[in-house]
C-alpha cells in the first residue's frame, strides 16, 4: 500500500492555510490595532494611544453593561455548571434508567437548535407566562444554553474516572456523600471548572438569545457594542472589543489547560 | 469478647447470586458454604468467572446476596453497607486516591471514622514504617513505582485496623520478581498484624505458597477446601488436580479396598491409591498422578513397576520431563530432578521401567 504523503507536501498548502488564517484573524488584528490609534478614525492610522481605553473604562453606558455582563455571566455559567453535574453523575453514575439515551440528547440539543429559534421561543414563554422582562430572564436563557456546554468536559471527566475508587472510599468507612465529597468531586475539579469557564464565556458573548428575553434598560456589553456601532464607529468600540476577546482568550485557554490536566 | 473467640471470622452459609435476567443470566454464586477462622490466611483460589471476587466483594459490602448468609465474628452482615462494616480491602488496581499524598491515603478511614488528630499522625507513622514507607509520607501515588503503590494500598486498608483484610488479586499487576518477594512479605504481615486475610487469585503458586487453607472454587462452586499440602497432594476431583500443578489422569480398575486405600491396577502394575470419595472393587476409574511422584530406572529395580517406551524429552532447567506411552497405550508424564543424577537421562525409543511412590496415585471422585 501507497504510504499517504504529509498534508504540508501537497502544491498549494502553505498558500491555502495563510490564506485561511489571513482571512480569519487579519481583521481581528486590525481591530486590535486601530484600538490603540490615536486620532478617531477606524481605517487611517494616527499614533499611538491608549486614549480610547480611558474613555471606554470612564464610560458609565459601558460600566454598567460590563457589570450585567458579569452578574449574567458568573449567575448563568455556575447555575449551568451545577445542573450539569448533576445530569453527568446521573448518567454515568445513576442505575440504569428508561430513557437514558433520550436524556442524553435531550442534554446536548440546544448546541444543535438554531440559536434565533431558542431565543423567539423564550420569549414568547416569558410573556406567556408573564415573567417580567430583565437581568432574571437573560440569567434563566443563559443557564439554558450553558448547560451543554459545561456538561461535555465534566462527562468526558467523569467517564474517565474508574469506579472502583468510589469502592475504596466506602470501603474505608466514608458513606455515599462523603465519598462523593471527598474522593469523585476532587477527582471530577478539573472537568467541573473547564466546564465553568467554558460556559461563562459562552454566556459573556451571547448576543442573539439575550437581545430577545432582556428588558427595556437592561444591556450587556455585546448589545452595548453593537447599539454604538449603528451610531458610529470609533476606536473605542475596537478598545472594548480587544478588552473582550483577551478576557475569552484567557478563560478558553485556561479551560483547556485544567481540562487536560492528568488528576 | 469470650463470643469472639469462639466464632469464626468469617462465615459464608449457603450464598447464592445470580446475575443479569432472562437468557443473559449467570449464575456467579450456587450454594457457597466456607468457614474462614480467626488469625487464618485463607486464599480463594479459582480460574477467572468462578465467583471468587464476587464473594470476595459480598464480605465487603459491594454485593448482595440474593440468598444465604454472611456472618462475621457470629454478627449478621447482611444489608450492612460497606462503609459499616469492620472489614477493609486492597483492591487488584490499589485505586490510590490521586488526589490525597500518601499520607493522607492513610488517613483517609481514620478520618472519616473520626478518630483524633494525634492518633491519626501515630498511625499514619506506625502504617508507613509497617510497610517501610516512612520518607514517601509527601508523594502523591502517581509519583510511586506499582510495588510502592502495593505497599500503601497495604498500608491504608490495615490502617484502621479491620478485623478482617480483604485481599483482590493484589499481586497480579506486578512483575515476577516483585511478586515473588510480596509473597513473602504478605504472609509475614499476616502473622505480624494477627488479622486475617482473605486472599483472591487465580495464581495457584501464589495460594501454594502464602495460605494457611485454600477453597477451589469452579463455576460458583467450592470444590475442595484444605491446607495447601492437602489441595496439591489430595485432590478430590479432576478440576481440582488439574487446576492445581500438573497431573497425569489414567483410567485403572479397582482391584482390592482397604480402610483408607485402593489397590489399582494400571497396565498390568498393582498400584496403591489414596481415595477421594466411594470407590467400588471391579470397576474403572480415574486416578491423577504427580509427575514428580513417578521415578524411572533402567533396570527397573525393586517392587511391582510399570514399563513404557519413552516418546520425547523436554529439559526443565531444575528437572527433566519425560512423555512415556505405557504398554495399555496411555500417556504418562515423570518429571526427574536433574540435580545429583550421575547418568543422562533416557532418550526417545528407549524402554523403561517407572514406579510410582505407594499412596501418591488419587483415585478421584469424577
Amino acid at each position: 500500500m501507497r504510504k499517504p504523503k504529509p498534508i504540508s507536501a501537497y502544491p498549494g498548502f502553505s498558500q491555502v492555510t495563510w490564506l485561511c488564517m489571513a482571512l480569519l484573524y487579519a481583521p481581528i488584528l486590525v481591530v486590535a490595532v486601530y484600538s490603540f490609534n490615536a486620532i478617531r478614525s477606524i481605517t487611517t492610522w494616527g499614533g499611538f494611544s491608549l486614549a480610547w481605553y480611558a474613555k471606554a473604562f470612564a464610560n458609565p453606558h459601558i460600566q454598567a453593561a460590563t457589570l450585567n455582563s458579569l452578574v449574567v455571566a458568573v449567575a448563568a455559567s455556575v447555575a449551568a455548571t451545577v445542573i450539569a453535574t448533576a445530569a453527568a453523575l446521573a448518567l454515568a453514575r445513576g442505575r440504569g434508567f428508561r430513557g437514558r439515551g433520550g436524556v442524553f440528547v435531550l442534554i446536548n440539543l440546544p448546541l444543535m437548535i438554531p440559536e434565533i429559534v431558542t431565543a423567539v421561543a423564550m420569549l414568547i414563554f416569558f410573556l406567556a407566562i408573564g415573567f417580567q422582562l430583565g437581568l432574571l430572564t437573560v440569567v434563566i436563557a443563559h443557564t439554558v444554553f450553558c448547560v451543554p456546554f459545561a456538561y461535555l468536559p465534566i462527562a468526558a471527566r467523569l467517564s474517565g474516572i474508574e469506579t472502583f475508587y468510589e469502592d475504596a472510599a466506602q470501603d474505608l468507612y466514608a458513606d455515599r456523600w462523603r465519598s462523593f465529597r471527598f474522593v469523585l468531586l476532587p477527582m471530577m475539579m478539573p472537568g467541573i471548572f473547564a466546564g465553568l469557564m467554558l460556559a461563562f464565556i459562552i454566556s459573556l458573548d451571547d448576543f442573539i438569545i439575550t437581545n430577545m428575553v432582556t428588558g427595556p434598560g437592561t444591556t450587556t456589553l455585546p448589545l452595548a457594542i453593537y447599539g454604538m456601532v449603528r451610531v458610529g464607529f470609533s476606536p473605542e468600540i475596537n478598545a472594548i472589543s480587544t478588552v473582550m476577546l483577551l478576557v475569552s482568550v484567557f478563560f478558553v485557554s485556561l479551560s483547556y489547560l485544567v481540562g487536560r490536566r492528568r488528576a | 469478647m469470650e463470643s469472639a473467640q469462639k466464632n469464626p471470622a468469617v462465615e459464608i452459609r449457603a450464598v447464592s447470586k445470580q446475575f443479569g435476567r432472562g437468557a443473559e443470566q449467570v449464575k456467579a454464586l450456587d450454594g457457597v458454604t466456607l468457614t474462614i477462622g480467626d488469625n487464618e490466611f485463607f486464599t480463594l483460589l479459582g480460574p477467572s468467572g468462578c465467583g471468587k471476587t464476587t464473594l470476595l466483594r459480598m464480605i465487603a459490602g459491594f454485593e448482595q446476596p440474593d440468598d444465604g448468609g454472611i456472618f462475621l465474628f457470629g454478627e449478621d452482615i447482611k444489608g450492612l453497607p460497606p462503609h459499616k462494616r469492620p472489614v477493609n480491602t486492597v483492591f487488584q488496581h490499589y485505586a490510590l486516591f490521586p488526589h490525597m499524598t500518601v499520607a493522607e491515603n492513610v488517613a483517609f478511614s481514620l478520618r472519616m471514622l473520626g478518630r483524633a488528630p494525634g492518633e491519626i499522625e501515630r498511625t499514619i507513622g506506625e502504617m508507613l514504617a509497617l510497610v517501610k514507607m516512612e520518607q514517601f509520607a509527601a508523594r502523591k501515588p502517581a509519583q510511586l513505582s506499582g510495588g510502592q503503590q502495593q505497599r500503601i494500598a497495604l498500608a491504608r486498608a490495615l490502617a484502621p485496623r479491620p478485623r478482617v483484610l480483604l485481599l483482590d488479586e493484589p499481586l497480579s499487576a506486578l512483575d515476577l520478581k516483585l511478586r515473588q518477594a510480596m509473597r513473602a512479605e504478605l504472609k509475614a504481615m499476616r502473622q505480624r498484624t494477627g488479622i486475617t486475610f482473605v486472599f483472591v487469585t487465580h495464581d495457584q503458586e501464589e495460594a501454594l505458597t502464602m495460605s494457611d487453607r485454600i477453597a477451589v472454587m469452579s463455576g460458583g462452586r467450592v470444590r475442595q477446601t484444605g491446607a495447601p499440602r492437602d489441595i496439591y497432594e489430595k485432590p478430590c476431583d479432576s478440576f481440582v488436580a488439574n487446576f492445581i500443578g500438573e497431573s497425569n489422569f489414567l483410567t485403572v480398575t479397582v482391584e482390592r479396598l482397604e480402610q483408607d486405600a485402593a489397590w489399582c491396577r494400571l497396565d498390568g502394575a498393582l498400584l496403591q491409591c489414596s481415595c477421594a470419595g466411594e470407590a467400588a472393587a471391579g470397576f474403572d476409574a480415574r486416578v491423577s498422578i504427580r509427575p514428580e511422584q513417578v521415578s524411572f530406572s533402567a533396570d527397573g529395580g525393586g517392587g511391582p513397576a510399570l514399563s513404557g517406551v519413552v516418546e520425547n524429552l523436554s529439559y526443565l532447567g531444575t528437572d527433566t520431563q519425560l512423555s512415556v506411552r505405557l504398554g495399555d497405550g496411555q500417556m504418562l508424564q515423570a518429571r526427574v530432578q536433574n540435580a545429583g543424577r550421575e547418568r543422562p537421562p533416557p532418550g526417545p525409543g528407549q524402554r523403561i521401567r517407572l514406579r510410582v511412590n505407594p499412596g501418591a496415585a488419587r483415585l478421584l471422585a469424577d
